[in-house]
């Protein structure tokens, strides 16, 4: 049981609600944190998600939804702040440090987070991935981002396009 | 899913061109991603602080004519040699103003030219018809939309002016050429005391008026031209310094008129506050000692640092000196090389504040959400830099005047 702390509930202890991944495995989480998804909030503010019920997630498999929990767990009190305003330099860093050890992860891993806070719209969790793969194409040319990002082997046609653009902006590849 | 792959490319940072370019060669999906006029408002909006891309030096080229040249700081490079005998002028807003040099480098033509460095797109105004050779002559290019709230972020490729200035004995001469119009507006005459010089020193913009360095036999002034009536008055400098010869113009941090020039190693920081009465009040609000900043060789007595450009925007300040260029930033301190010794001696940098890419030449082309400021630097080599001490130290200003527009 979470501890009775943020007095978020009628009994003092915090609201939980119940997600069921795409592989029916269900994850009990405080209302807070799966409130930072902007597709599940209205739905808890409805009140639903409790008890028995629990809100299925048909395109999160359970893998991904334990890694996209363990991240709305870690931001919820910041964002239960309003982003934190009154945060020491010591929290964000905190903050900071688990956020860069957080998509320190398999490039598999990191598309299926990209879809899912895409999907679940948590704010956050899509800047910190996206940020993550914009750095990841960083120095590479159009054809290493592809590799790096899984793309099929461009259509001679695609590459042709490809070289044609090349060399009209040879200044990006010196 | 675009809206997943337009969160990530609009984060790829704006000092980095080179990498939104190639990850839009990826594939034509991402192509047609980053084209979309709406991920390059939104590029813009999310990285607000324009990079500096590089600089254009006006270098004499193997016939001694000079010629742009770009100097890039990062890894943009313009489609086109500027040069081809052809002068940078001024630079704002996106555009660069480029005067063709004649070929007997002497005579006296009008064949300015804007240029936007990014989309290569180029227009030749029409030729100035005037009475007579002036005296000297300065010219700014900007977005016609100064005054009616454009931000100037995405403006390139927006109706632009370009405001023309000389000085024919004791009458000024202004003329604006608007890109609407696509001619020369009537000429505005304004009466001046005396000769004066216009200096090639890069024009500033405040509020609504271009501001123009320009040299008297007696003291050292700035030409304010009202954009909106094309009025001219003279604003004296503080009078401790209106023996200055080498000033540079700038914008205070609340956007305000302020110059910067420099005295015994040391960057004096005036800035103008309106007085009770109307006239301009002098405020000096920084001094910036040389000597603990910048290296010893840097300093030399032979050719003293000098105040080149200002960034605008960056707010960063540009000094030549013997062994390269540096910027200052008068807020913090910071000095950074920015140019080694690169065989020419710089006498101006203007400042231009480029918008996005965009244009039209193509599809790619008109996507790339890319921001510069492109700074716009005079220069001669420094064989010639015993001409210019010259003409800083004020002696033949009028022989400085007419041989740096060659």
């Amino acid at each position: 049981m979470a501890a009775p702390e943020s007095g978020d509930g009628n009994n003092g202890a915090a609201r939980m609600v119940t997600l069921i991944s795409s592989d029916n495995t269900r994850f009990e989480v405080e209302a807070a944190a799966a409130s930072l998804s902007q597709t599940l909030q209205l739905t808890i503010l409805d009140g639903g998600g409790g008890g028995g019920d629990g809100i299925p997630l048909p395109n999160v498999d359970s893998a991904t939804l334990s890694k996209v929990l363990e991240y709305c767990i870690k931001h919820a009190p910041a964002a239960a702040n309003g982003g934190a305003p009154n945060a020491t330099a010591v929290d964000r860093a905190e903050l900071e440090r688990f956020d860069n050890e957080f998509v320190n992860i398999d490039q598999s891993v990191l598309y299926s987070l990209i879809m899912a806070a895409h999907n679940l719209e948590i704010e956050g969790l899509q800047s910190l991935v996206a940020k993550k793969v914009a750095d990841m194409i960083k120095g590479k040319s159009p054809m290493e981002i592809r590799r790096t990002l899984g793309f099929p082997d461009p259509t001679p046609e695609e590459q042709a396009e490809m070289n044609a653009h090349m060399l009209e902006y040879g200044w990006a590849y010196e | 899913m675009d809206e997943v792959v337009d969160e990530i490319l609009v984060r790829c940072p704006p000092d980095d061109p080179a990498r939104l370019l190639r990850a839009a060669l990826v594939c034509r999906r991402w192509r047609r991603i980053v084209s979309d006029p709406g991920f390059r408002r939104r590029f813009i909006e999310r990285h607000r602080a324009p990079p500096m891309l590089g600089f254009l030096c006006n270098v004499p080229d193997d016939d001694l004519y000079l010629t742009a040249r770009f100097v890039p700081t990062l890894d943009f490079r313009p489609r086109r040699a500027v040069g081809d005998r052809r002068r940078a002028v001024d630079a704002r807003h996106g555009r660069v103003l480029l005067h063709s040099v004649p070929l007997d480098k002497v005579s006296f033509r009008f064949d300015l030219v804007v240029w936007d460095p990014i989309t290569d797109e180029q227009r030749a105004l029409p030729r100035l018809s005037l009475h007579a050779s002036p005296w000297t002559w300065n010219a700014a290019v900007l977005c016609a939309g100064v005054g009616g709230g454009c931000d100037h972020l995405d403006c390139h490729c927006a109706p632009f002016l370009v405001h023309f200035v000389a000085v024919f004995n004791d009458r000024i001469v202004s003329c604006v050429f608007s890109s609407e119009t696509g001619d020369w507006g009537k000429p505005a005459f304004f009466h001046c005391p005396s000769n004066g010089d216009l200096r090639l020193e890069p024009s500033v913009l405040v509020g609504n008026a271009l501001h123009f360095v320009i040299l008297f036999p007696a003291s050292t002034r700035i030409l304010q031209v009202e954009l909106a009536t094309g009025d001219m008055s003279v604003i004296d400098l503080p009078p401790t310094f209106d023996k200055q010869p080498h000033i540079l113009l700038m914008t205070t941090e609340d956007n305000g008129l302020g110059f910067a020039t420099i005295h015994q190693s040391k960057v004096y920081l005036w800035s103008k506050v309106d007085g009770i009465d109307g006239d301009a009040i002098w405020d000096l609000s920084r001094v910036i000692e040389l000597e603990t900043l910048l290296p010893t060789d840097a300093l030399s007595v032979s050719i003293s640092p000098h105040v080149v450009g200002f960034a605008d925007g960056i707010g960063d300040i540009f000094l030549g000196t013997e062994v390269g260029y540096f910027t200052i930033n008068p807020k913090t301190n910071r000095v950074k090389k920015v140019v080694e010794d690169a065989g020419f001696f710089g006498i101006f940098l203007h400042k231009l504040l480029h918008s996005s890419v965009g244009g039209h030449r193509s599809p790619l082309h008109k996507a790339l959400a890319l921001r510069s400021d492109v700074g716009l630097f005079t220069g001669m080599r420094k064989t010639t830099s015993s001409m210019s001490s010259s003409i800083s130290n004020g002696g033949g200003a009028m022989v400085g005047g007419v041989l740096a527009r060659i």
